[in-house]
C-alpha cells in the first residue's frame, strides 16, 4: 500500500500526462483488478480483445484520469479554488501561528499591547476583497454546470435502469449489455430510470454524477475522450448492496467494437453462456457465484442443494424452485432472507427461456 | 420548590428569578408568541405540500373537494370562530377580574371545542365508511347500509374515550359534591360539559348526516339510481340527466365498486371484509408499482426490437435511430397510461393531505382543551387577579391561532370551486 | 453583611461553602432541579454519553473500512453502524452539545440573572432529550436502521428496519431542540439586565441567540416531515413514495430545508465559543465585535436560502440550482470574517497557550479547511463530481466535528474551573488537545483526497486503490478516539480531584465569572458589577484569594459597594 502512495504522489509531482503510464505500470504489481483487460471484466467472447489502451491510470494525484471532454474544465476549476484556498489558508496559519509565537505569555510580555479594537475600513476590506474570487468561482462553476447538463443535439441515447443494486443497460437497438459501453469522442445521452430507490449514476473519470430517481426520467450525457475501462458507481446510498452496485464502462475505439460488444445472440452461444451472460446483468447485483454472501444466496453449489425455508421447512434446488423464486420471490424464502425477501419479481422481465438458460447456467456453479 | 423561597419582596405568582410583573408577563408574551411561530412553520410544511400537489393536480383537488361536505365545515367555522370570541371574553374578564364571567366563558370555549371534535368524528367515520382513506389505502365505494339508522363502528370507537371521560367527570362531579368540596366539583362538571359537548356534536352532526342521506336517496328513486350516497353529486348536477350522471359515475366509481355493483351482491360491512379489501389495496397499489416502470421499459425494449434488423446494417453512427424512448413511454405514472382504477386511486391524494392536515389541527384542538381545563382549575381557584393573567393570555393566543388554522383550511378543503 | 462584600464567598472557591452542586442532594434534587446550572451539568453527561456511543460506532465502521473487502460486519451491519453514527451524532450529540450544555450552564450567568425565562421549560427539554435519544437507542433492539441519518424516502419507506422508531426519536429530539431555543431567545430579549444593551452583550449570547433563531425556524419544518414520513410509513398518504404519485425529491427539500440551518445550529454556538476563548486568553479586547455580532445573524438568516446545494445532483431544474449555488457563496462571506476577526484580535495580546487557546487555535485550523473546502462544493461544476463522495464526508467531518466538536471542548476546558471549582491538569489537557487535532488531520484529511479520486461515500466496500487512503483514515480515527477519551478522562479527574481554584482564574470580565466557583445556587450573592466583557483591565488580581477580580470590589473599604439583596437578579 505503501507503494501505491509512493507511485501517486511521483505522478503528482512530475508531470501528469508523461507518468500516467508509468505509473499505472508500478501500481499494476500491487494488484489492481481495474487493471484487468475488458476480457476479464466483460466476460463475453465478443468483448474487445485486451490491448493497451485498456490499462487503468490513475491521473493525477486529486483525480482519476480524465476521460470526457468537460473534465479538464472541472478540473482546472479545482485546482483554481484549490490553490485559491492553500494560499489563504497559508496565509491565515502563518498569521496566526506568528501571532502565538510574538505575543506569546512569557517573561516580558505579561500584558496586551495597546492596539485598535476595530477598523472599520479593514473589515470591509477583508469582507469584499474575497468576495471577487467567489463571484468568479461562482460564474466558472455555473458555465462548466450548463456543459454537464444541457446535451447536445444528435447524442447517442442509452437506455439505464437502476435497481436495488444493479445496473441495466439498453442500447438505441434493444440490446441489453452488464456493462456500460460508449464509443470514443461521440456524445452519448442515457435517460436513467429507477425501478426502486434513489441511485445515482456516478463515473469519476468522467466528472458527471446524476441521481436516478423513481418515478421520473432523469437524463446526463457524457462525451468520453479516452479509451478504456472505467469504473461506475452508485453514489446514492441504496440499501445493503449499495457499495457492490459498480459496474465498468467501457470506452470503444470505434462503432464497430461497440457494436462487437454490444450485440449478443442467443442463438450462437450454448444456453450456459446465455444462462452466464442473463447472470451478469439481473442477479449479480445480489448473488455471487463463488460462495459469497451478498444481499441474496450465493449461486455456488446451490443448484440441487437442500435448503431450509423460513417456515422451518426443507427445499430441493431444482429447477420448480428456482422459477418460482425468480417469478415470486415472496415464496418460500431460504432461511436468513426472510421475513421479507428483498428481491424483487422478474415475472415479465425475464422470459421462461431466459430462466432456462440461468437454471442451465447455475448447473455449471459447482 | 427550593427556589421559592427567595425573592422576599416578590408576589406569590412571581417566580423567583423575573424581577417584576412586568418582566415576567412580557417574557412569557414574547414566549408564546415565538411558540406560535413555530407552530405555524410546523403547519407551513403541510400548506406546502398542498401547494405543490393542488399546482400539479388542479383537477384532482377540485372534484375530490367535492367529497367534503360544506355544510358540517361551515358548522365548525362557525363554532370555532364563536370559541374565539368567548376566549377573547375570558381574556378580558380575567383582566377585569370577573371571576364568573371568565369560569363560564373558559367552560362555552372548552364546549365549542368538543362540539367541533363532535362534528369532525362524524365526518371521519362517514369517510372511513366509504373507503375514503389516504393514498395508499383508498378504496372507495358506496357502502349498503340498508333501510333505518345506521353508526358508523368508527364512529363508537372514536366516542369511546369521550365516553369513558364523560362517565368519570360526571362521577368526580358527583362525588366533590357530595364531598362539599364546591370548587372541584365545579371543575368536574365543567369538564363533564366540554364532553357533553362531543356528544352534542356528534348526535348533531349524525343527524344532518342522516337527513341528507335520506334526501339523496329520494333523490335518487326519482331518478331510479340505488346510488345511497354522494350529496354531492346531488349539489353539482342535482335531477340531472341519466346521460350526465352516467358520466359522473364512471368517473367517481372505482372499479372495484362497479365490479361488485354488477354482481349485485353489494358490501357487508364487517370488518374482515373492510380489512382484506385494504391489503388488497395496498397489495394492487404495490403491483402497480412494479408495473408502471416495467412497462415503460418494455415499450422501448419492444420498440427497438421492431429496429432491431433495419439497424444491423447501419451499424455506424445512426442519427434517425435516435429513439426518444423515453419522451415517447412519457415519465412513469403519465396520464395515458394508467388505468381509470389508477386514476380513482389518486385522488387519495387529496385526502392524505386532509387527513394530515384536519388531523394535526384536531390534535392542536385537544391540545387547547387540555389548556383550557388547566386554565379552569386555576380560575376557579382564584388564582388570575388583574395583575396576573398571563396564562389565559397565552392560551387565549394559542386558541385563537388554532383557529385560524382553521379558517384557513375550510376554504383550502372544502370550499375549492 | 454591612457594605462590604465577602469576597471570599462571593469570588472565593465554594466547595466547602455553599453551591448549586450541595445546594441540595438526593437523585431526586437532581431529576427535578429547575436550576439551569444542573440542567446543564445533566445535559453534559448526557450528550457525551451520546458522543462515546456514536464514536464507538463509528470506530466500529472505521475499523471495518480497514481493507477493501469484509473485515467483520456484513454490509447490512455496516449500514446500520453508519446510520446510527450519524442520527446519533447529529440529533444527539452535536445539535444539542454546545447550546443545550454549555449555553444552559453559561448564557444565564452571562446576562447575570438567576435562571432561564421559563425553567420548567428547560427540565422538560432535557428529558425530551432523553426520550428521543432512548428512542434512538431503541432502535438498536427493534430491528437497526440503515436509512442513513437523511431517512431519504423511499428507501426509508421500504426498509425493515425501525424507522418509525428513529424517526419519532428525531421527531421529539427536535422539540427538545425548539424548546432550548425558545428559552434562551427569550432569556436574551426580555432578561438581559438594565444597562446590557445588545451591543454590550458577550458574543457567545450573539451566536446563541442566532441559533435560537434557526432552532425556532427550522425545526419545526423537520418535525412535520418526520412526521409526514412517518405518516407516510404507517398511513401510505403518498406524499413521499413514487409509488403513489408522490415525490421524493420534495422529501429532501424539506428535510434539507431544516438539516441545512440545522448547520449552523452546529457551527454557531462553536463560534460563539471561539470567540470568548480568543479574547480571555490572549487577553485583548475582541477585534470588530459588531461584525461579528452581525455575521452571526447573517449566517444564520443566509443559511435557511441555501437548502438546495444539497441537492445538485438529483435533478432539479437548473435555474434553482444556479440560484442556490450563488447564495450559498454569500455565506462564505460573514465565515472568512469571523475568522479574520480572530486572527486580528490576537494581534498584539498576550497569548497564553492553555488548553482552552489551544482548542481555540486548532479551532481556526480545522474549521479553515471546512470552510474553504466548502467552495468546491459551492461550485456548480466540481460539485457534481465531488458530491456524495468521501470530499463531502470530509468536509462536514471538518467543520462539524473539527469546529462544533473542537469548540465545545475547548469551551469545557474554559468554564470548567467555573463549573465545578477545580482545575483541570494542563498538560494532560495540552497533550488530549494535541491528539484530537492530530487524529482529525489524520482521519479525515485522506478522505479528501480519496472523494475527489471517486470513492463514494457510504460504501461498505471499495477498490482496492482507496485502501491506503482508508488505512490512514482508520489509524487517524483511533488517535482521535483516544484523544477525545483523554481529554474528558482530564476533565472527570479534574471535576473531583482537580486543585481548587476561585471565581476567576482567567481573568475574563463577562459576568459568569464574577462569581464563586462553582456558583452559588442563586448564581451570584451580590450584585453584579456590569462592565464591557472584553475590556480586561476591569479584572485586577487579588493576591489574597489568588484570583482576578472586577476593581470595583477591589477595596471594600473605600467604595461603597451595593446591598447583598439581589435588585435585578
Amino acid at each position: 500500500m505503501v507503494n501505491q502512495l509512493f507511485s501517486l504522489i511521483a505522478q503528482a509531482t512530475g508531470g501528469q500526462e508523461k507518468t500516467e503510464q508509468a505509473g499505472a505500470d508500478k501500481s499494476a504489481g500491487a494488484e489492481v483488478p481495474l487493471g484487468s483487460t475488458p476480457a476479464d471484466s466483460a466476460g463475453g467472447p465478443t468483448a474487445p480483445a485486451p490491448s493497451d489502451p485498456y490499462e487503468y491510470s490513475y491521473g493525477d494525484y486529486w483525480f482519476p484520469e480524465r476521460a470526457s471532454d468537460f473534465a479538464a474544465e472541472v478540473d482546472w476549476l479545482f485546482y483554481f479554488i484549490f490553490w485559491v484556498c492553500v494560499i489563504f489558508f497559508a496565509i491565515i496559519v502563518a498569521v496566526m501561528v506568528g501571532f502565538v509565537i510574538k505575543y506569546r505569555k512569557r517573561p516580558g510580555h505579561m500584558a496586551p499591547l495597546p492596539s485598535p479594537s476595530h477598523n472599520t475600513k479593514l473589515e470591509i476590506l477583508w469582507s469584499v476583497l474575497p468576495s471577487f474570487l467567489l463571484v468568479f468561482m461562482f460564474v466558472a462553476g455555473a458555465s462548466g454546470y450548463f456543459k454537464q447538463r444541457i446535451v447536445p443535439e444528435g447524442a447517442y441515447e442509452t437506455h439505464i435502469e437502476a435497481s436495488q443494486f444493479n445496473w441495466q443497460f439498453t442500447t438505441e437497438r434493444g440490446d441489453i449489455t452488464e456493462d456500460l459501453h460508449m464509443v470514443v469522442n461521440e456524445p452519448f445521452k442515457l435517460t436513467m430510470e429507477s425501478r426502486d430507490v434513489l441511485h445515482s449514476w456516478f463515473v469519476p473519470a468522467f466528472r458527471q454524477k446524476m441521481d436516478v430517481v423513481p418515478g421520473r426520467y432523469s437524463e446526463v450525457w457524457v462525451k468520453p475522450t479516452k479509451i478504456g475501462i472505467f469504473r461506475l458507481y452508485c453514489a446514492e446510498y441504496c440499501g445493503d448492496g449499495h457499495s457492490l452496485m459498480k459496474r465498468n464502462v467501457i470506452v470503444h475505439e470505434s462503432w464497430d467494437d461497440f457494436n462487437k460488444a454490444t450485440i449478443w445472440k442467443d442463438e450462437e452461444h450454448t444456453p450456459e453462456e446465455n444462462g452466464q451472460r442473463l447472470y451478469k446483468i439481473n442477479c449479480a447485483g445480489c448473488h455471487s457465484i463463488d460462495g459469497s454472501v451478498k444481499t441474496g444466496p450465493s449461486f455456488l453449489g446451490k443448484y440441487g442443494s437442500d435448503e431450509p425455508l423460513t417456515t422451518g421447512a426443507m427445499q430441493t434446488v431444482d429447477d420448480n424452485y428456482i422459477i418460482s423464486s425468480i417469478l415470486e420471490p415472496q415464496k418460500d424464502i431460504v432461511e436468513g432472507y426472510g421475513p421479507r425477501s428483498q428481491m424483487p419479481t422478474f415475472k415479465g422481465k425475464l422470459s421462461p427461456k431466459q430462466i432456462r438458460y440461468i437454471i442451465a447456467y447455475m448447473k455449471t456453479l459447482k | 420548590m427550593a427556589h421559592d423561597d427567595h425573592g422576599k419582596e416578590h408576589a406569590p405568582f412571581i417566580a423567583h428569578h423575573f424581577d417584576d410583573e412586568q418582566q415576567q408577563f412580557d417574557a412569557g408574551k414574547l414566549g408564546i408568541w415565538v411558540f406560535l411561530v413555530t407552530e405555524v412553520l410546523f403547519f407551513s410544511g403541510l400548506f406546502c405540500a398542498y401547494v405543490l400537489y393542488r399546482y400539479s393536480q388542479p383537477e384532482i383537488f377540485v372534484e375530490a373537494s367535492e367529497f367534503l361536505d360544506k355544510v358540517l365545515g361551515g358548522i365548525n367555522t362557525i363554532v370555532l370562530l364563536f370559541s374565539s370570541l368567548t376566549m377573547a371574553v375570558a381574556v378580558r374578564a380575567a383582566q377585569l377580574n370577573q371571576r364568573k364571567v371568565l369560569i363560564y366563558n373558559l367552560m362555552i370555549t372548552m364546549v365549542c371545542a368538543a362540539i367541533f371534535l363532535g362534528v369532525k368524528a362524524v365526518e371521519y367515520s362517514h369517510k372511513w365508511d366509504e373507503g375514503i382513506l389516504t393514498r395508499g389505502y383508498y378504496n372507495f365505494h358506496h357502502p349498503d347500509h340498508g333501510e333505518g339508522l345506521h353508526i358508523s363502528k368508527y364512529l363508537y370507537m372514536l366516542s369511546v374515550i369521550p365516553a369513558i371521560l364523560l362517565v368519570v367527570f360526571t362521577a368526580g362531579g358527583v362525588v366533590f359534591k357530595v364531598t362539599n368540596e364546591a370548587k372541584k366539583s365545579l371543575f368536574f362538571f365543567g369538564l363533564a360539559l366540554m364532553m357533553g359537548g362531543y356528544f352534542l356534536g356528534a348526535v348533531g352532526g349524525k343527524i344532518y348526516m342522516e337527513a341528507k342521506t335520506k334526501a339523496t336517496a329520494a333523490a335518487h328513486e326519482g331518478d331510479g339510481h340505488d346510488e345511497s350516497h354522494d350529496h354531492s353529486h346531488d349539489e353539482k348536477d342535482g335531477h340531472g340527466d341519466d346521460k350526465g350522471h352516467a358520466s359522473l359515475e364512471s368517473r367517481w366509481t372505482p372499479v372495484v365498486y362497479r365490479q361488485e355493483k354488477t354482481k349485485q351482491d353489494g358490501s357487508k360491512q364487517d370488518g374482515s371484509k373492510q380489512d382484506k379489501t385494504k391489503q388488497d389495496d395496498s397489495k394492487s397499489a404495490d403491483d402497480n408499482k412494479s408495473k408502471q416502470p416495467e412497462s415503460a421499459g418494455k415499450g422501448s425494449g419492444e420498440k427497438s426490437d421492431d429496429k432491431k434488423d433495419e439497424s444491423k446494417k447501419d451499424d455506424t453512427k445512426k442519427d434517425d435511430a435516435k429513439a426518444d424512448a423515453g419522451k415517447e413511454s412519457g415519465a412513469p405514472g403519465d396520464t395515458a397510461s394508467v388505468t381509470e382504477e389508477e386514476r380513482q386511486r389518486r385522488v387519495g391524494i387529496f385526502f392524505s393531505i386532509y387527513y394530515c392536515m384536519t388531523g394535526l389541527h384536531a390534535i392542536h384542538v385537544i391540545a387547547g382543551m387540555i389548556a383550557l381545563s388547566w386554565l379552569l382549575w386555576r380560575a376557579i381557584h382564584g388564582h388570575f387577579r388583574p395583575d396576573y393573567f398571563g396564562p389565559v393570555d397565552y392560551v387565549g393566543l394559542y386558541w385563537h391561532l388554532v383557529d385560524l388554522i382553521w379558517i384557513y383550511l375550510f376554504p383550502l378543503l372544502y370550499l375549492i370551486n | 453583611m454591612g457594605i462590604a462584600v465577602d469576597r471570599t464567598k462571593t469570588f472565593g472557591n465554594a466547595i466547602d461553602g455553599d453551591n448549586y452542586l450541595n445546594a441540595s442532594s438526593g437523585i431526586k434534587s437532581w431529576m427535578f432541579t429547575l436550576d439551569h446550572k444542573r440542567i446543564g451539568v445533566m445535559y453534559l453527561i448526557g450528550v457525551t454519553f451520546a458522543l462515546f456511543l456514536a464514536g464507538i460506532f463509528a470506530l466500529v465502521l472505521r475499523s471495518e473500512l480497514f481493507t477493501a473487502n469484509k473485515m467483520f460486519l456484513t454490509e447490512a451491519q455496516y449500514n446500520q453502524m453508519f446510520t446510527l453514527h450519524g442520527a446519533v451524532m447529529v440529533f444527539a450529540f452535536i445539535i444539542p452539545s454546545i447550546p443545550a450544555a454549555l449555553g444552559n450552564f453559561v448564557l444565564p450567568m452571562m446576562l447575570g440573572v438567576k435562571d432561564v425565562a421559563f425553567p420548567r421549560l428547560n427540565l422538560c427539554s432535557f428529558y425530551l432529550w432523553v426520550i428521543g435519544t432512548l428512542f434512538l437507542m431503541l432502535t438498536l433492539m427493534m430491528g437497526g436502521l440503515d436509512t442513513g441519518w437523511t431517512f431519504y424516502t423511499p428507501y426509508s419507506l421500504k426498509t425493515n428496519t425501525g424507522v418509525i422508531f428513529a424517526t419519532f426519536g428525531a421527531f421529539v429530539l427536535g422539540f427538545s431542540s425548539i424548546f432550548t431555543g425558545l428559552n434562551f431567545l427569550v432569556t436574551i430579549n426580555t432578561m438581559r439586565p438594565p444597562g446590557m444593551t445588545w451591543f454590550k452583550m458577550p458574543l457567545f449570547l450573539w451566536s446563541l441567540y442566532a441559533t435560537s433563531i434557526i432552532q425556532i425556524l427550522a425545526t419545526p419544518v423537520l418535525g412535520i416531515t418526520l412526521l409526514l414520513l412517518l405518516a407516510e410509513r404507517i398511513m401510505q398518504i403518498g406524499i413521499f413514495n413514487p409509488a403513489y404519485g408522490g415525490d421524493p425529491v420534495l422529501f429532501q427539500h424539506f428535510f434539507w430545508f431544516y438539516s441545512h440551518p440545522a448547520v449552523y445550529i452546529m457551527i454557531l454556538p462553536g463560534m460563539g465559543v471561539i470567540s470568548e476563548l480568543i479574547s480571555v486568553h490572549s487577553r485583548k479586547k475582541i477585534f470588530g465585535y459588531s461584525f461579528i455580532a452581525f455575521s452571526s445573524v447573517a449566517i444564520a438568516l443566509l443559511g435557511f436560502l441555501v437548502w438546495g446545494h444539497h441537492m445538485f445532483t438529483s435533478g432539479q431544474s437548473a435555474l434553482v440550482t444556479i440560484i442556490f449555488s450563488a447564495i450559498t457563496f454569500t455565506v462564505a462571506v460573514p465565515s472568512a470574517v469571523k475568522v479574520f476577526n480572530w486572527l486580528a484580535t490576537m494581534y498584539k495580546g498576550c497569548i497564553s497557550l492553555t488548553t482552552p487557546m489551544c482548542y481555540a487555535l486548532s479551532f481556526i485550523f480545522l474549521f479553515g479547511i471546512g470552510g474553504l473546502t466548502g467552495l468546491f462544493l459551492g461550485t456548480l461544476s466540481t460539485d457534481i463530481h465531488l458530491h456524495d463522495t468521501y470530499f463531502v464526508v470530509a468536509h462536514f467531518h471538518f467543520v462539524m466535528v473539527g469546529g462544533t466538536l473542537t469548540a465545545l471542548l475547548g469551551g469545557l476546558f474554559h468554564w470548567w474551573p467555573k463549573m465545578f471549582g477545580r482545575m483541570y491538569n494542563e498538560f494532560v489537557g495540552r497533550i488530549g488537545c494535541f491528539l484530537v487535532f492530530a487524529g482529525f488531520n489524520l482521519t479525515f484529511f485522506p478522505q479528501f483526497v480519496m472523494g475527489s479520486r471517486g470513492m463514494p461515500r457510504r460504501y461498505a466496500r471499495y477498490d482496492p486503490e482507496f485502501e491506503i487512503f482508508h488505512q490512514w483514515s482508520t489509524f487517524g480515527a483511533f488517535v482521535l478516539g483516544i484523544g477525545i477519551l483523554i481529554s474528558f478522562v482530564c476533565l472527570a479527574y479534574a471535576a473531583f480531584k482537580g486543585p481548587r481554584c476561585a471565581g476567576n482564574p482567567w481573568g475574563a470580565s463577562s459576568l459568569e465569572w464574577q462569581s464563586s466557583s462553582p456558583p452559588d445556587f442563586h448564581n451570584f450573592v451580590h450584585n453584579v458589577a456590569l462592565c464591557d466583557p472584553y475590556d480586561f483591565s476591569t479584572q485586577e488580581l487579588d493576591e489574597e484569594l489568588d484570583t482576578f477580580v472586577h476593581r470595583e470590589f477591589m477595596e471594600p473599604e473605600e467604595k461603597p459597594v451595593p446591598e447583598v439583596e439581589p435588585q435585578h437578579t
